[in-house]
């Protein structure tokens, strides 16, 4: 990768993750949470209301670790 | 000895601790504005992880977290869900805010969009709206140390004096070691929260009801409503889909532009350090899960508790689970860092916004920099010691007033975002837009019949603000092309 196209590159990136992120708020509330929002299937004992939201967060954790590494 | 004393010389010391580790670590600060409100730019990756840890942590969620799950059920989950999306704004704007503050000595939020827009009047409304925000949040974490003094003393420390010891402790830190007590007592006091709430989030459930898994058992039996989305309102119904999503997307706007964690981006040495406290923010949010874990484990076992907010105190004093005097100590401890750990903050941003942003500005160069310190620091005891007034006075109206406060902190996220994203924004369309968002947030709080859908009065704000904005923008004349270069970053 050349140095005029490093930028341009990184700028592709951090579209497509804000992009990811608009989708997983979207996943979060209404018209898309409740359809999940229901007590089965469990999850460890956790109902999957609860699962769906501790899933988002720890991918929420995981794109921006994933990101972060690129970066460096 | 009885059993109280042993939780209150346990509280006391803990106390004791928390201000010799404020003092201790103001010593190597620089005797500037720069390094008592912005600690020098010098916080490495553990302390900022905690000043932001500590936003979770607030009395509301130590007390109110399982307050919710234990009365609404599932409604609690919207604190995770905004946690999941909330900070990750700053990855984009955070390093661009921070080499700005570097290169133009900004210490507080308002700084920046003063100069941007060239405008006096901005931060000046912008300091006033964070001002009014942040006295009812630190009203609700004073009654919150107050409360813990009283249920661990069983009612011989009155909740005045509660509220007065914890919060003359956080005044002598925060006075003395600025943003750096700030920052090394949350360390201190987040990772002693940590453990207690995966301690008692486990062992709580396992006590009562075997585990878990069969506490959600026989709630899923006896009160499946309180499980499934968006579990219940305030009274007891199902809530709305419409108040659900909105309170996840007004908080998750506000949250990222919150004046007294966004002026935190300026204390980062560098900036991995900055993504990294934003890459592992989630990380934190996940113990919120087994905070509401303690609240689950109250509904069939201790019903009918009023405040629910009082359901952790409730289930960790009672004799059913027999809990030795120390870790009750060692619980209303993390409680109290629960308040400190959120008031703290607040009053050091409160103190600063003040002068900085309000005074700087009405009355441009009449204070030098050491009489600019001295002044935040006076500020910081007048904010503490109005707020600890009005925890004094009793009644419901403090809910209503953070409610207002909360729409029109989201106001400042379409500021943030076109000042990095859009060149052609202009002063006029900034400060309309900005005026729009307050004044509907302002009207729908106050005749919430026009709220359609059960939505927060800040959503509609937001989008007023926006449309104004840009509007605006468009009909006046773009800002000089000079002025606007010294914005690029790289």
């Amino acid at each position: 990768m050349s140095e005029s196209t490093k930028p341009q590159r990184r700028r592709g990136v951090y579209a497509a993750v804000a992009v990811f992120y608009i989708a997983l708020f979207v996943a979060l509330i209404w018209p898309v949470y409740p359809r999940f929002a229901t007590i089965e299937p469990r999850i460890l004992g956790v109902p999957f209301t609860l699962a769906y939201v501790v899933g988002a967060l720890t991918l929420s954790f995981v794109v921006l670790l994933c990101l972060y590494l690129w970066e460096r | 000895m009885p059993a109280w004393v042993i939780v209150f010389l346990v509280t006391l010391g803990y106390l004791f601790l928390s201000l010799a580790i404020g003092l201790a670590s103001g010593r190597h600060q620089s005797e500037t504005t720069e390094g008592y409100v912005a600690g020098d730019r010098s916080l490495n990756f553990l302390v900022l992880y905690f000043i932001m840890g500590a936003s979770v942590f607030s009395a509301f969620a130590f007390l109110g977290g399982p307050g919710w799950s234990y009365s609404r059920g599932a409604a609690a989950f919207y604190i995770l869900a905004y946690a999941a999306v909330g900070l990750v704004p700053w990855y984009f704007f955070g390093p661009r805010v921070a080499e700005l503050g570097r290169r133009f000595g900004y210490v507080t939020q308002a700084e920046l969009f003063g100069h941007r827009f060239d405008s006096r009047a901005i931060p000046a409304i912008l300091a006033v709206l964070s001002i009014f925000a942040f006295v009812p949040y630190l009203v609700i974490q004073m009654k919150g140390a107050g409360y813990v003094f009283s249920v661990v003393t069983e009612g011989r420390v009155p909740e005045w004096a509660g509220s007065a010891i914890a919060y003359a402790v956080v005044l002598i830190y925060v006075f003395r070691s600025g943003v750096l007590g700030v920052g090394w007592t949350n360390t201190f006091q987040g990772i002693f929260m940590m453990v207690l709430a995966w301690g008692l989030g486990l062992y709580l459930p396992y006590k009562l009801h075997g585990g878990v898994g069969p506490m959600f058992d026989a709630i899923a039996a006896a009160a499946p409503d309180m499980l499934r989305g968006p579990g219940l309102g305030a009274d007891g119904q199902p809530w709305s889909w419409g108040g659900y999503s909105s309170s996840v997307a007004i908080s998750a706007l506000g949250f990222s532009v919150w004046p007294h964690y966004f002026m935190k981006i300026y204390t980062a040495r560098d900036l991995p350090t900055l993504k990294k406290t934003v890459v592992f923010y989630p990380t934190f949010a996940l113990f919120l899960v087994p905070i509401m874990f303690i609240g689950f484990s109250g509904v069939l076992a201790f019903p009918g508790v009023v405040p629910a907010d009082a359901i952790l105190p409730t289930i960790v004093t009672s004799a059913q689970i027999g809990l030795p005097p120390l870790i009750v100590g060692l619980f209303c401890a993390g409680a109290l860092a629960a308040s400190m750990s959120t008031g703290d903050a607040l009053l050091h941003a409160a103190g600063s916004i003040a002068i900085k942003d309000f005074w700087g500005n009405i009355q441009p160069d009449s204070l030098s920099d050491t009489e600019q310190r001295k002044w935040i620091r006076t500020l910081v005891v007048v904010v503490g010691a109005v707020s600890y007034l009005l925890s004094l006075i009793p009644g419901q109206s403090l809910v209503g007033l953070l409610l207002l406060s909360y729409g029109p902190i989201a106001q400042i996220f379409p500021l943030t975002v076109v000042t990095f994203l859009w060149p052609r924004v202009t002063r006029e369309g900034a400060l309309f837009g900005l005026l729009t968002g307050g004044g509907i947030c302002l009207l729908l709080t106050l005749v919430p019949e026009l709220a359609w859908g059960g939505v927060h009065a800040g959503i509609y704000g937001v989008v007023g603000n926006t449309l104004v904005m840009v509007v605006v923008s468009l009909l006046t004349p773009p800002m000089k092309a000079e002025h606007l270069e010294q914005f690029a970053t790289s």
